[in-house]
Parts: C-alpha cells; sequence; structure tokens
C-alpha cells in the first residue's frame, strides 16, 4: 500500500461567481502519496482555503476531478470519502459545535455511531495528545483562540481519518507548543501512516514537509521538496499581516513577536 | 446589569445540582400541576416549606431567589387583586358594586398569590442548578417518543444546544460593534426613542450579518464531520440514573402524600376518573 497515492488532482479548476474571470483555482494539479507529510504555502487569497474545501467536498470543481484512494470525490461518494478524511479550518471559533471542550472532540465521532466507550477513549487520547484534557469541562467562551485551535486539532485526531488537512490551524497555538504538536503529529504519521496537507505561512513548517506546493492567484507555480523550492524562489514574500506587522514595528510601534493571522492583527489593533 | 435571574445557571456541585436533568425538569411540571390541587392554607404551608428547603438545598442565596421574583411582582399583585375582589362568599367585609372582599375572596387570594411565588421560585431552582445545555438533553430525552410522528426530534435537539452555545459569543460581538460606533463618535442611550431606534441599526446589521456567516462555517464543520439530518448518531452526552435520583422520587412521593392528608382527598382516586 505505501507509496501509491492517497489523493489526486487532476487539472482542478474553481471559480466562486462563474459570471466573472476569477478563478480561484486553475488548472491546479498534483499528488500526495500516502503518509507524506504535503505543505500548501501561498499568498493571501491565493486559494489555499479553496483547495481544502474542494478536497472535502464543501465545494465542487467546475473542472478536474479529485480522488482520494482511487475513488473519485462527487455528490454520492463525498459521505464516506469524508470518513477518512480530517480538517481543521481556519477560525476555531465557528468550528467548536459542542457546548464543552469534550462534547466537541465527540461530535465527530457521534456521527459515526460509535458505542460509548469507544467514543470515550478517543475523546481521552485526543485531548491528551493537544495537551487540552484538564480543559474537558470548559466551554469555549472560557478558552483562548490557541486552546480552541487545540480542541479543533483534538476533533479531528479523534476521527483517526487516514489524510488530515490543517488550514492554518496552528497559527495561534505558541511557538513552544506548536513545535511540540508538530512533534506529536509527525510521530503519528510515521506510526499509522497517516497523511497530512498542511496549509501554512510558517517557514519552519513548511521547511519540515516532505512535499511543498506553492500557489500564487489560484495557480500551482512551484512544486518540490521544500528545499528545492525554496532555493529557486528565494524571494517567496511572507504573508500580508507579517509584512504589516514587519513594517509597523519599524515605525517604531510595539508590536508583540511572532507570527500573527490577519484576524489576530486586525483584533490587536481594534484593542 | 441583566436582572432577570429566571433562566439563569448558577454553577455549584449541590445536591440539586447533581440530580438528573429529566428528573427535575418532571418533577418541577408535576410540582407545579400539585400546586392546582391545593385548596387548604395548611397544604401551602407544606408545599412552601418543601420550597425553601429546595432553595437551601440547591446553594443559592435567598436574595437571587427574591431578586427572581421582583420583576414579576405588579403582575402577580395585579392578578391576586381580581381574585380577592371578583371572589364572593363566606363573610363580606367590604362590598361595592359587583367590586367587594370577602373571607372566601382573601382566601383564594393567598392561594393565586402561593400558586405564583411558588412557580416561579421552583422554575428557577430548576434553571439556577441545571445547565441549559442539560435541560436540552432532558428535553430531548422527554420528546423523544415524537421521532415516531416523524418529527426530526434530534435536529431540534441540537439546533437548540448550538444557539444556547451561541449566546455568548454573541454577546461578545454585540459589545465588540458597540464599541465601534462609539468610537466612532455614537453615543447610546440618548436621544428620544426614534433616535435611538436609528442608532441600533448600525448595531444589528453588522450582527445579523456576522451571524450568518458563523452559520455558514458552522454548517461546513457539520458537514464535513459527517453530520446528516436523520442519520442514527450515537450521544456522547450520556444521562445516568443514581441513587440520589430514587432518593428524589421519594421525596415527591412523600410531599403528594402530605398534600392529599391536608386535602383530605385521596390522590389516587382523583387520578382515576
Ligand atoms: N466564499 C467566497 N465567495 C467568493 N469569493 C471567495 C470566497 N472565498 C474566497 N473567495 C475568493 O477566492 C480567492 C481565494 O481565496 P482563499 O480563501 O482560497 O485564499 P487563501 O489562500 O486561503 O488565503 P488566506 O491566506 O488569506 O487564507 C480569493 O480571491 C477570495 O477573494
Ligand atoms: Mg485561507
Amino acid at each position: 500500500m505505501n507509496g501509491s497515492p492517497i489523493l489526486s488532482v487532476k487539472d482542478l479548476s474553481f471559480r466562486y461567481d462563474i459570471r466573472t474571470d476569477n478563478y480561484a483555482l486553475s488548472a491546479v494539479s498534483f499528488i500526495v502519496k500516502r503518509g507524506d507529510w504535503l505543505a500548501v504555502i501561498g499568498d493571501n487569497g491565493s486559494g489555499k482555503s479553496t483547495l481544502a474545501r474542494l478536497i472535502v467536498g464543501l465545494v465542487e470543481p467546475e473542472q478536474g476531478s479529485i480522488f482520494i484512494n482511487n475513488c473519485i470525490l462527487n455528490e454520492q461518494s463525498k459521505w464516506d470519502l469524508r470518513k477518512k478524511v480530517g480538517i481543521v479550518f481556519q477560525n476555531p471559533d465557528n468550528q467548536f459545535i459542542g457546548t464543552t471542550v469534550q462534547d466537541d472532540v465527540a461530535f465527530g465521532l457521534e456521527n459515526l455511531n460509535l458505542d460509548y466507550h469507544e467514543m470515550e477513549m478517543r475523546v481521552f487520547q485526543a485531548l491528551k495528545l493537544v495537551d487540552m484534557y484538564q480543559y474537558r469541562d470548559k466551554d469555549p467562551s472560557q478558552l483562548s483562540g490557541g486552546q480552541k485551535q487545540r480542541v479543533a486539532i483534538a476533533g479531528v485526531l479523534a476521527l483517526q481519518p487516514d489524510l488530515m488537512i490543517f488550514d492554518e490551524a496552528f497559527v495561534m497555538l505558541d511557538p513552544k507548543s506548536r513545535r511540540e504538536l508538530l512533534n506529536v503529529l509527525k510521530n503519528i504519521q510515521k506510526k499509522i501512516n497517516l497523511t497530512i496537507l498542511s496549509i501554512t505561512h510558517d517557514r519552519e513548517e513548511a521547511a519540515v514537509a516532505d512535499q511543498l506546493l506553492v500557489l500564487k492567484a489560484g495557480e500551482l507555480i512551484e512544486q518540490g521538496t521544500p528545499q528545492e523550492v525554496f532555493q529557486k524562489n528565494p524571494d517567496i514574500e511572507p504573508p500580508f499581516a507579517e509584512q504589516l506587522r514587519q513594517e509597523l514595528k519599524r515605525k517604531g510601534i510595539e508590536v508583540p513577536d511572532g507570527y500573527m493571522t490577519e484576524d489576530e492583527l486586525v483584533a490587536w489593533i481594534c484593542r | 446589569m441583566n436582572k432577570l435571574i429566571l433562566g439563569r445557571y448558577f454553577p455549584g456541585e449541590s445536591y440539586l445540582h447533581r440530580l438528573d436533568p429529566r428528573l427535575k425538569l418532571v418533577a418541577a411540571l408535576y410540582f407545579i400541576g400539585l400546586l392546582f390541587f391545593v385548596e387548604n392554607g395548611q397544604g401551602y404551608i407544606w408545599l412552601f416549606l418543601f420550597t425553601f428547603l429546595l432553595m437551601r438545598l440547591s446553594g443559592v442565596s435567598y436574595s437571587v431567589y427574591f431578586k427572581g421574583i421582583r420583576p414579576l411582582i405588579w403582575l402577580i399583585l395585579f392578578a391576586v387583586m381580581l381574585r380577592v375582589m371578583f371572589t364572593g362568599g363566606g363573610t363580606i367585609y367590604f362590598s361595592l358594586g359587583p367590586i367587594m372582599i370577602s373571607r372566601f375572596g382573601l382566601l383564594s387570594g393567598f392561594y393565586t398569590f402561593s400558586r405564583f411565588i411558588m412557580i416561579i421560585l421552583i422554575s428557577t431552582i430548576v434553571t439556577l442548578t441545571t445547565k441549559s445545555i442539560d435541560l436540552t438533553d432532558a428535553i430531548h430525552a422527554l420528546v423523544k417518543p415524537l421521532r415516531l410522528m416523524r418529527i426530526p426530534v434530534d435536529d431540534f435537539a441540537l439546533m437548540l444546544s448550538i444557539s444556547l452555545r451561541f449566546v455568548p459569543n454573541l454577546l461578545d460581538e454585540t459589545q465588540k460593534v458597540m464599541d465601534a460606533q462609539r468610537a466612532r463618535g455614537v453615543v447610546f442611550g440618548e436621544g428620544n426613542l426614534i433616535e435611538q431606534m436609528k442608532k441600533l441599526v448600525p448595531i444589528v446589521l453588522p450582527l445579523f450579518v456576522s451571524s450568518l456567516k458563523r452559520a455558514e462555517e458552522m454548517a461546513d464543520v457539520m458537514e464535513v464531520k459527517g453530520y446528516r439530518s436523520g442519520v442514527k448518531r450515537s450521544s456522547f452526552r450520556q444521562l445516568k440514573w443514581h441513587l440520589r435520583d430514587g432518593v428524589a422520587i421519594i421525596c415527591i412521593i412523600i410531599l403528594t402524600l402530605g398534600v392529599s392528608f391536608f386535602n383530605n382527598i385521596n390522590f389516587v382516586l382523583l387520578f382515576n376518573i
């Protein structure tokens, strides 16, 4: 099984508004081997989240096709394929469905109709992995952004999918726990042959990937191992929020250190 | 800021907090039903004693309960006055046209007053000691038989629990939008009614938009996590029956026996009619 593609994307095109010519993705093709760690980078609005939404079947491609485990993704197959694919979205606030931390982690398990003891065990393990077990009875209003992000990650870990997609899912974690969590994921990945597709602005995170995709304005402009990609394109720009942050810093304004998402930066500026 | 006590939860670990929410809900409804069978002073005193005992057990101070009654007190007094003035019988102390104050009138006024107060107190006890999600679970469990009539009970229960979960978010957001408007020089709580209403528009619109966006994102998350309406799913939240729930039932039976004793009516007979 090892080495066979778990995900293969062929000639994928998509636009949100078919009246315009703004393609969020145009003619993107790539293949992900089982057990690989794939990182996707690109500027804001380059179509990374759109790609993730296409892969989990939330939107349908205008052209091209997606194969997961050699099975084509369409209206009929999406419910079955989703059992093998987990995704953590960008905004941790709006993906908290349960009333408490453990309810939220269990939500996907309930949908699989698992029995209580199985759910209890998986929730426990997943929360331990993201170091949130002591918060299991808290509700989302009592958690910070990073903690909510951990819960969302736990929710996907508990599902034990073959393919995990993280859409900037680690940005709110402090650097130390981000590194820890990435290590944990690396270990699990090796152990159970998990495939990870991680959308990120973090150079460090992109560098540990087996494969790196670079999107620009909806087009796949670069593909290869991180070393290859970075060598060929020394000028891959940091994301806008990061540029703005550095610009502010240069102007002598005291901004917090470390990468912030646009939302965080907005929240920080409005504070 | 918010004076309404009814419907709020007070975190705690008391006996009442730990009771099964289904039991609490049914017992509260039963108690309210029971109130309407009592037609004598002793019966009400007996029920009042029981209510106070529960308030004590809940571990929430009495003043909180009375704060809960206060916003409704005029409504209650109005209803009581109507009862007093238009009920005749027994010794008449005062009369003017159709209005009179009689012995029976005063008594039935007292009954009405007691019923209102106890209905409020009992509902407050339940909501103060039960998390809204547990109440949702209880309601869900109790209306489950409606599934047979093809009513999507489970979807409704999930909807209810998600809405409850978003109330704090909505309040937060309202605060943020209001602050943003304030920063732009809007002063709230000034001007006549129409002016104040106008100022609400720039608050309500952004809230509406952000709620829609939120709902859309949540729907996506639920879909990706495999939620499908009408498909059987298990439940992580389990309601378990404990010994303490059995004890509570015995207390309710004793309460009922007390009421029927004071009423001199046989409840069993009454229910068999
Ligand atoms: N719901 C939507 N409706 C219409 N256009 C959209 C929608 N979502 C995204 N777009 C557009 O599609 C393009 C790609 O957006 P996408 O969210 O995929 O970018 P991204 O690479 O994830 O950016 P970011 O780094 O900011 O997350 C953007 O030009 C955006 O304006
Ligand atoms: Mg994105």
